[in-house]
């Protein structure tokens, strides 16, 4: 099967358009099936208070990510503030030794939305610290643009609300995005439910897609991580040969010169 | 009128009868520890094992500096660990 162009995230050459997280398994070993049936090359996972010798799971988990060796993409998960999600991020560059930063600053604890002013304010300092940030952000045009003028080389619209699996709910405003930053390396990032929402994310022209709960809550998790990385590619291939345009008058393929019958209908 | 006086301590008693002992907090919970215990013999003493960031006072100690760095009476000692993440 042809596979869609690799791609550059920063500094790292990838094949896979797929990031996927490692949250929602129903157990480890389903986690472990599911990211490697995705082929994905980057894993998002986070850190909280824990002490492992306390924590016979989260020594697992670290040895099941280690097995993996795939990329590592840090999140500021649950973060409401700057000064929060900073401080976060210097951990997690400390802990994962990666200065790859998954930048969440959530604004509102009902649809977890990002905090537009407050993931500016953050993207700029941790941009002036070397960090490679990786904006989770509304679908705004214009904070967009804010940050890709602070230096972020990736930027992650959302779909919908995280978890929610409603797909894309504002196609206009991320094509948007997608024609006003034509050079910007753009990935989706929550909300996706379904493969078809990830294809016509890609058909967008987007570069990939980061997603997690439409894996972790499928009932085969590794049969929807494969479904998944099939339909990214497929979206992308899609993109590169070029989408044909929308016509409104209906035009036939087959040619109606020489029929071996002429009848006029009107 | 009243000749009874109440203070209160926010201190374990262990801290309080034993000299030699220092109360910390550790991930939210009071830890009494040995004075001029380092970040080492603590995590040690905790049988931490595995992946994981110690971060005192919300500043990050490099491991490089856990045999070297002792914990003074009231610190806030952060043990962080890797979990899964979205």
């Amino acid at each position: 099967m042809k596979s869609a162009s690799s791609w550059q995230v920063y500094d790292t050459e990838l094949e896979s358009r797929l990031f996927i997280g490692t949250a929602l398994y129903s157990s480890p070993k389903i986690m472990l099936d599911a990211i490697k049936a995705s082929q994905a090359q980057v894993i998002t996972l986070s850190l909280r208070r824990q002490i492992p010798s306390q924590s016979e799971s989260n020594n697992q988990f670290w040895q099941l990510i280690q097995e993996l060796g795939c990329h590592l993409l840090p999140n500021t998960a649950g973060c409401y503030s700057a000064e929060e999600a900073i401080k976060t991020a210097h951990m997690a560059r400390e802990l994962f030794d990666t200065d790859w930063i998954k930048l969440e600053v959530l604004g509102d604890s009902y649809n977890l939305q990002p905090d537009p002013f407050a993931l500016v304010e953050a993207t700029k300092i941790l941009i002036e610290e070397g960090f490679k940030v990786f904006p989770y952000c509304t679908d705004d045009l214009v904070v967009c643009q804010k940050l890709a003028d602070l230096g972020c080389e990736v930027l992650m619209p959302w779909g919908a609300p995280i978890g929610t699996g409603q797909g894309l709910i504002n196609p206009y405003a991320l094509e948007t995005i997608r024609k006003r930053l034509p050079d910007m390396t753009l990935l989706v990032d929550a909300g996706i439910g379904k493969p078809s929402d990830a294809v016509q994310a890609m058909e967008l022209g987007y570069d990939g897609i980061l997603l997690n709960t439409a894996v972790a809550e499928a009932l085969e998790p590794a049969v929807m991580a494969v479904a998944f990385a099939q339909a990214i590619n497929a979206g992308r291939l899609a993109y590169e040969a070029g989408v044909m345009p929308k016509r409104d008058n209906a035009i036939p393929s087959t040619p109606t010169l020489d029929k071996p019958i002429w009848l006029q209908y009107d | 009128m009243s000749d009874k006086i109440e203070i209160e301590i926010d201190m374990p008693m262990e801290t309080m009868l034993s000299p030699d002992k220092i109360n910390i907090n550790v991930n939210a919970e009071n830890k009494v520890i040995n004075i001029g215990t380092t970040i080492s013999e603590f995590l040690s003493d905790m049988d931490v094992k595995g992946r994981f960031l110690v971060v005192v006072n919300d500043e990050i100690i490099p491991k490089s500096a856990h045999e070297n760095t002792q914990l003074n009476p009231s610190d806030s000692v952060d043990i962080m660990s890797p979990i899964s993440g979205g």
